[in-house]
C-alpha cells in the first residue's frame, strides 16, 4: 500500500519541478500562463495525496480554495494581456 | 473488506497521479503553445478527476460527499476553460505557431 503512495508522491514531485521549469523558461507570456495553471494543478493532486495518506478530509475546502484562485489567476492575467500585450507581425 | 476499499483507492490515486505527470510532461516537451495547452487540457482532467475519486473510495466517508462532487464538477469546469481563454488570447495576438517546415530547418 505505501509503496503505491510513494510512487505517487515522487510522480507529483516530478510533475510540480517541470511545471516550475515552464514558469521560469516560457519564452513568452502565455506560456508562463499555462505553466502557472500546470502547477496549480499539481499542487492539487499533491494535497490529495497528503489527505489521503494522512486519512484526513480536512483538506477538501484547501482543494476548493486552490482550483478556485489558479482560475481566477490564469482567467486575470488573460484579461490584462488581451489589453496590453502588443501584437507580433513576424511571419 | 475495508483493507479492499483502500487497495482500490490506493491504485485509482496511483493512476490519477500518473496521467497529471503525463500532461506535465507534454507542457514541458512540446514545441508549442496550442500542442502545451492541449497536452494539459485533456490529460490533467482526467487525472485530477481520478485523484478525487481515488480519494472517495480510500477514505469512504459520507460527509465529504458532496464537497467531493462540487470539485469534480469544478474541475471538468475550470481546466478546459482556463486553457480554452489561454489559447484564445494568443491566437488573437498572433504568437508563434509550431509548422512542421521548422524541424526541417534545424
Amino acid at each position: 500500500m505505501s509503496i503505491l503512495f510513494s510512487l505517487s508522491i515522487v510522480l507529483i514531485s516530478i510533475s510540480i519541478f517541470l511545471s516550475c521549469w515552464r514558469l521560469i523558461q516560457g519564452p513568452t507570456v502565455f506560456d508562463r500562463v499555462l505553466g502557472f495553471d500546470s502547477l496549480s494543478i499539481s499542487v492539487i493532486a499533491g494535497i490529495i495525496i497528503v489527505s489521503v495518506l494522512w486519512k484526513t478530509s480536512l483538506y477538501i475546502d484547501a482543494i476548493l480554495i486552490f482550483s478556485l484562485f489558479g482560475f481566477l489567476g490564469s482567467l486575470s492575467f488573460c484579461f490584462y494581456l488581451s489589453k496590453s500585450y502588443p501584437e507580433s507581425n513576424d511571419e | 473488506m475495508s483493507n479492499w476499499s483502500e487497495l482500490l483507492g490506493a491504485c485509482l490515486v496511483l493512476l490519477g497521479s500518473v496521467f497529471v505527470c503525463l500532461g506535465v510532461l507534454g507542457v514541458w516537451r512540446f514545441p508549442d503553445l496550442f500542442c502545451r495547452a492541449h497536452a494539459l487540457t485533456k490529460s490533467m482532467t482526467l487525472g485530477i478527476v481520478l485523484n478525487l475519486i481515488g480519494m472517495w473510495v480510500y477514505l469512504s466517508d459520507h460527509e465529504i460527499g458532496l464537497k467531493l462532487v462540487i470539485a469534480i464538477v469544478f474541475q471538468f469546469l475550470t481546466i478546459p476553460i482556463a486553457s480554452h481563454i489561454i489559447d484564445l488570447v494568443s491566437l488573437q495576438k498572433n504568437i508563434y505557431q509550431f509548422k512542421s517546415d521548422d524541424l526541417n530547418e534545424q
